[in-house]
């Protein structure tokens, strides 16, 4: 089998894959994005698999889109990595499976924005509708703060900043949950803490391992079934009374991980992929 | 029957649907996006039918995604704004249903991006992939022209002007093609004049009648039905390998196109948000 590996550079993370995939007896062929030039018109890539770890989230939809319409199998979908890179979307289709995630609302300019802010009740987040975890997620306290910074985003921004997205604040204990889901089962979970209100793991959040229970796998597979389906990370918050899944986003931070929880993430990973090739594949 | 139409500011092209609107008995409801707040648990949205006609293709893209989310019909679906309001995207659909387009390569980085330039040959066109009125569309015809305004884009643009676009350069008589596609008929046609190799009315190319009957009529609804449908306009080139398309818009403009043609365009839109309202 022959598995492409379309990435930005080769980290930790990527080592670990393609020694499994060597594992598997599965030849790997890395695919540069910053080298990539794609012609249109007519498939020049000869693969069984392509496994997608591109740092750049647009660089992915675009390679997964051509990918897809040459017929050739992709980890994740471009419909799922397009998904999962909108907060948007992502909210849609949780909302529509009934899995629980804070309420949104989406307005187009600063003054309605304002409005719906103000509708919500603060302290409430502010999110962009694309970006990597963490970055200009915003939590506003009072009306004063909410204009300055939707003025910051109006003048300062692409044209995507202005699209805005307000989401209920949630108490929480002070941590957040990261689930790996791969196909239909939560392989390993880690907690994130953090002194900061949000806890990407790039803010220097400090990670442990956290149980699986039933009750984590069961929401975690569903919120990554209602994306699409593929590997994942699901990010959850748990209060008192119940579980929110706040955002969905690539398997990234698998030597940590698996490190911390003893799980072999990429083993799972690479075994998935191959599953994937012999169901589906040519 | 409650026909709504989202829009940003009242052009003359939205003064003329009014006014078709008005003479078939019906009153648009206004959704102005400036105000507008969708609150995505909830579909509160009880219209037969809603017309996009926003300026700005983000908030088409992500009003359309909540309406349709909610069962709401609107003219055009958000999976057709989502193609058209992208050229990559356009592209891949027209090649995936065997019409015509102009060769194109995408390409993440500038290294990559100069190497599918010199691939292709000078001179080539780069286009912003997502943009409207022919903005930032580049005629590139040197190397050193090409490194000036890939590094422009790179180091100056959003993320999106990153991922680089870059389509043959065709060769095509001082006028190109503008087809109206509603419901999978070609309605009318304008060719448009313009010394300057870019062509849009916008930018202040004169427009004449072009018959539809034959070629152009059918590759328009060829490359209409490619996109997922509705009310479209599609660009065609005349080159001298035949008639190709090198895009199709979502919302157009149309203000130009009436009087030349003879077609009652607004007239045609409106009856084709009743049929939608009603199915």
């Amino acid at each position: 089998m022959r598995m492409g590996i379309i990435l930005s550079r080769i980290r930790m993370d990527e080592k670990r894959l393609i020694a499994e995939a060597n594992l598997r007896d599965v030849e790997v062929v890395p695919l540069d994005n910053k080298a990539l030039v794609f012609e249109l018109e007519h498939c020049h890539l000869d693969m069984d698999v392509v496994l997608e770890r591109c740092v750049d989230h647009h660089r992915a939809v675009y390679a997964l889109t051509v990918l897809e319409s040459w017929e050739i199998p992709t980890v994740n979908s471009q419909a799922v990595v397009e998904t999962y890179g909108n907060r948007l979307l992502t909210s849609l289709v949780l909302m529509e499976k009934g899995v629980p995630t804070p309420e949104l609302r989406m307005a187009f300019t600063p003054d309605s924005a304002l409005e719906a802010m103000e509708d919500i009740g603060y302290p409430v987040v502010l999110k962009p509708v694309e970006g990597p975890e963490g970055q200009l997620i915003s939590r506003i306290q009072d009306k004063y703060t909410a204009r300055t910074v939707l003025e910051h985003k109006r003048i300062l921004g692409a044209y995507h900043h202005s699209i805005f997205f307000m989401q209920k604040y949630i108490e929480r204990p002070g941590y957040d949950i990261r689930a790996y889901v791969v196909g239909d089962q939560t392989v390993a979970a880690v907690s994130v803490l953090t002194d900061h209100w949000i806890s990407p793991i790039s803010a220097g959040g400090l990670m442990a391992d956290y149980p699986v229970s039933e009750e984590l796998n069961e929401l975690a597979v569903l919120a990554a079934q209602a994306v699409g389906g593929g590997i994942m990370v699901v990010d959850m918050i748990k209060t008192k009374d119940a579980w929110y899944v706040v955002e969905i986003g690539p398997a990234t931070g698998l030597t940590e991980a698996s490190e911390l929880t003893g799980v072999n993430i990429s083993g799972h990973i690479m075994d998935y992929v191959v599953k994937t090739v012999h169901e589906g594949g040519k | 029957m409650k026909i709504g139409m989202l829009l940003s500011t009242v052009s003359k092209e939205q003064k003329l649907l009014f006014e078709a609107a008005k003479q078939r008995g019906i009153t648009f409801e206004r959704l102005d996006d400036r105000r507008i707040i969708f609150d995505l648990g909830n579909g509160m949205y009880d219209y037969d039918v809603i017309l996009e006609r926003c300026v700005n293709h983000s908030r088409s893209l992500y009003a359309l995604k909540v309406l349709n989310a909610h069962g709401v019909n609107t003219v055009n679906t958000y999976d057709v704004a989502r193609i058209c309001g992208n050229k990559f995207l356009t592209t891949m659909a027209l090649i995936n249903h065997n019409v015509p387009t102009p060769k194109a390569r995408i390409a993440f980085t500038v290294e990559s991006a100069l190497q599918a330039i010199e691939d292709l040959g000078y001179p080539v066109v780069l286009k912003p992939n997502i943009g409207s009125w022919g903005r930032l569309i580049t005629k590139v015809n040197d190397r050193e022209a090409a490194e000036a305004i890939l590094e422009h884009k790179e180091i100056l643009g959003s993320f999106y002007h990153s991922i680089f676009y870059i389509q043959e350069y065709v060769e095509k008589p001082n006028r190109d093609i503008r087809s109206f596609v509603i419901d999978g008929e070609t309605i009318c046609a304008i060719y448009r004049y313009s010394e300057h190799w870019k062509t849009n009315t916008a930018l202040g190319g004169e427009a004449t009648n072009c018959p539809v009957d034959g070629e152009i009529g059918e590759l328009s609804e060829r490359a209409a039905e490619a996109v997922g449908g509705g009310i479209l306009a599609v660009d065609l080139m005349e080159t001298p390998d035949g008639i190709t398309v090198n895009e199709v818009n979502y919302t157009m403009e149309f203000r130009n196109s009436s009087a030349p043609t003879g077609v009652d365009i607004p007239g045609r839109i409106v009856d084709y948000l009743i049929k939608v309202a009603a199915s």
